[in-house]
């Protein structure tokens, strides 16, 4: 009997139900960096799906705990919610379609109107009793429905309407099983068997899809957002070697297998790149033999400039990760690496835990597989502000080459050109602002993040001043990368910051004086009142532990049940701030 | 026969959290705490996937102790190798 794997080994590449099972039983009982309880309203046995999603949070370092709904009382705990939905963290809604006796008519048809009122009223009553994040399912055709099945157009426009509520609803998340189902394909993701003895539908591979694919979304929620895909050259952008095969013996085809296996894969990564994923490269190799490959091959569809972060040499992969991170000014723990080699896999697993470790199949075959089951990069919604930053790191290079010609900063500084619009959201950049509190971890001061339901309840109080910063110089528009928010105190006496961030994008430029103090401005515009305001630690945000030092705050007692280690401050109701600096133009709005 | 009998008690020992040694013929749910039906359902799955079979309706029903699956999965596995 071959020796037992290890549970890092098996977080990285599980193999069997039995080694997850395993894994989960150790991991349960070791320390996570986040733990969250879902509440599950059903109305089938989903409980044998839930070990899957257990070990894919663990493989986010988070844990994930579930009750469940008994399966009749669904409708109940949204009306009279129970205690297990009022304390959850998030709840998800999962029903069976053959299961929900509204969803179908006298002639035993699928009737759309009774399962979308069934299905709107439920998420009605659970939006009023709860104020967290909700995750619903797509419906999929009942067991035994063939192509030819009379409900496929009307389920169609079920998960439709699902689908356009969600684009409405901002606390609305949308896991679509049905989708994950149709690529596993049906006879794959359904077990007829434990459907049929204890109407426990979904297979062991549709749950471990579909687990992957909720805890991204968990992990997302939570802050924890991948950026980056970091990704090897030699038979991973290609197949074969290219310092010992050359660049004509290279598999990299538009036409031909095996090189087209390669060509696609390809093409995944610039699709991804256009949804914001930044490329990066991490090659042991020659420079001057990979860019050979980019700058010259018919069928290489990628080119230098489309990664954010280039390391070719022959540095360990680690490094070359630990090094880009700086470059790129985020943490290591918002890359996934793609690698063929079990060696690298495994060095920079070690290295760096928080770092998404995939490794590449062997076979061509399998190539174009791994982008398409790779559920990380599925972000909630793709801002503007992220289709355009692949493009940014393109231009903040054009910016450092410039930078080298100015002597001084201030002198630099005003060669950019900056200008700052600073002013309260509008409604369409309400989901890039919640997305920039829970990315940002550098230049934040309390590092407490929102959802954009919270951001839409302050922006209707008349008691939250909420201030967004969006910046531009003469390379481009950065967007929104900034954000303030306060809370003026019942009585008039007192303010408090609640959040004060940036991006890593536009550190250096002295826009955060800009932003405090249109701030402060704002909050005394409101009252003339002392404002308090909190410095919260974390194990990234060092860099701003002296911010409200410099700006004339003084430093007051830690309240009753503060958090360790932060530090409260209070701001004279007499002090004036600085101006902002006189480079930086200022365009407000109201 | 030996060889079924180990990767079967691994099987149990990983899906059930016990250690190996401990599982004897007549291990079953009585005797095994967390041998609940949910850990039925994943041990079912653990089981097929380990021996690339798929379980009857006999072999389900056969399956409710260590010696029961042992006596299913070979039976099973001899069927398969004719």
């Amino acid at each position: 009997m071959s020796e037992a794997r290890s549970i890092e080994d098996i977080l990285r590449e599980p193999s069997s139900t039995a080694e997850i099972q395993r894994a989960i039983d150790a991991l349960d009982r070791r320390e996570t960096a986040i733990a969250l309880k879902l509440h599950v309203l059903r109305n089938f046995t989903v409980e044998s799906a839930l070990p899957a999603l257990r070990f894919a949070g663990y493989r986010r370092d988070i844990r994930i705990d579930a009750t469940v709904s008994d399966f009749d009382t669904y409708q109940q705990d949204a009306l009279a919610p129970s205690d297990s939905l009022t304390g959850a963290d998030a709840v998800v809604i999962w029903l069976w379609l053959e299961s929900m006796p509204m969803a179908w008519n006298r002639e035993g048809e699928l009737d759309v109107e009774g399962a979308r009122t069934e299905i709107f009223g439920l998420l009605d009553r659970v939006s009023r009793g709860t104020q967290k994040t909700i995750y619903v399912h797509t419906f999929v055709a009942p067991l035994g429905a063939g192509p030819a099945w009379s409900g496929h157009d009307a389920l169609d426009a079920l998960n439709l309407a699902l689908r356009e509520r969600a684009q409405s609803d901002h606390r609305l998340r949308i896991v679509d099983i049905a989708r994950l189902a149709n690529d596993l394909g049906r006879s794959a993701a359904f077990d007829t068997r434990f459907a049929l003895m204890c109407s426990a539908p979904v297979s062991a591979a549709l749950a471990r899809a579909w687990g992957e694919s909720l805890a991204s979304m968990i992990a997302t929620g939570a802050g924890r957002v991948k950026k980056v895909l970091v990704v090897d050259a030699d038979d991973t952008l290609w197949g074969g070697i290219v310092g010992e095969d050359g660049p004509k013996g290279i598999r990299l085809s538009k036409e031909r297998y095996p090189g087209k296996a390669h060509w696609t894969f390809q093409k995944q990564l610039l699709a991804l790149r256009d949804r914001g994923v930044l490329l990066a490269l991490a090659s042991k190799n020659e420079p001057e033999s990979v860019n050979e490959i980019f700058d010259h091959h018919p069928d290489c569809l990628l080119r230098r400039e489309h990664f954010a972060a280039v390391r070719v040499g022959w540095e360990r992969k680690s490094e070359s990760i630990r090094s880009m991170a700086t470059e790129l000014g985020l943490g290591v723990d918002a890359f996934v690496f793609l690698d063929d080699s079990p060696v690298e896999c495994a060095e920079v697993a070690d290295a760096l835990p928080s770092v998404e470790v995939v490794r590449m199949p062997k076979e061509a075959a399998q190539v174009p597989h791994v982008l398409a089951t790779l559920r990380s990069f599925d972000a909630r919604k793709a801002t503007l502000e992220d289709r355009l930053r692949a493009d940014h790191y393109a231009a903040e290079r054009a910016r450092e080459a410039s930078k080298s010609t100015h002597a001084d900063l201030d002198s630099f500084l005003a060669s950019l050109e900056l200008e700052a619009t600073i002013g309260p959201p509008a409604a369409d950049e309400i989901d890039r602002v919640a997305q920039l509190t829970q990315r940002t971890n550098q230049f934040n001061l309390t590092t407490i993040r929102y959802e954009p339901s919270d951001i839409e309840r302050m922006l209707e109080s008349e008691r939250y001043v909420v201030l967004a910063l969006r910046v531009r110089d003469r390379f481009g528009d950065y967007g929104l990368t900034g954000l303030a928010i306060a809370e003026l105190g019942a009585d008039g006496l007192e303010a408090r910051i609640h959040a004060l961030l940036m991006s890593c994008r536009t550190l250096g430029r002295r826009l955060e004086d800009a932003l405090h103090s249109d701030l402060v401005r704002a909050i005394r515009a409101r009252a003339s009142c002392a404002i308090r305001a909190e410095y919260r630690p974390t194990a990234k945000n060092a860099q701003v532990a002296g911010f409200f030092d410099v700006r004339g705050f003084a430093r007051t007692e830690s309240p009753e049940g503060a958090l360790e280690g932060a530090r409260h401050y209070i701001l004279a109701a007499d002090h004036v701030p600085p101006p902002s600096p006189p480079f930086i133009r200022i365009r407000r709005t109201p | 026969m030996n060889r079924i009998e180990d990767r079967l008690r691994r099987v149990l020992a990983d899906v059930l959290d016990v250690a190996p040694s401990s599982i004897g013929d007549d291990a079953s749910p009585a005797t095994i705490d967390r041998w609940d039906s949910l850990r039925h359902m994943s041990l079912l799955v653990a089981i097929e996937e380990e021996f690339g079979i798929t379980l009857d309706d006999a072999a389900l029903d056969e399956l409710t102790s260590f010696a029961g699956a042992r006596d299913a999965v070979s039976r099973m596995a001899a069927r398969d190798a004719a």
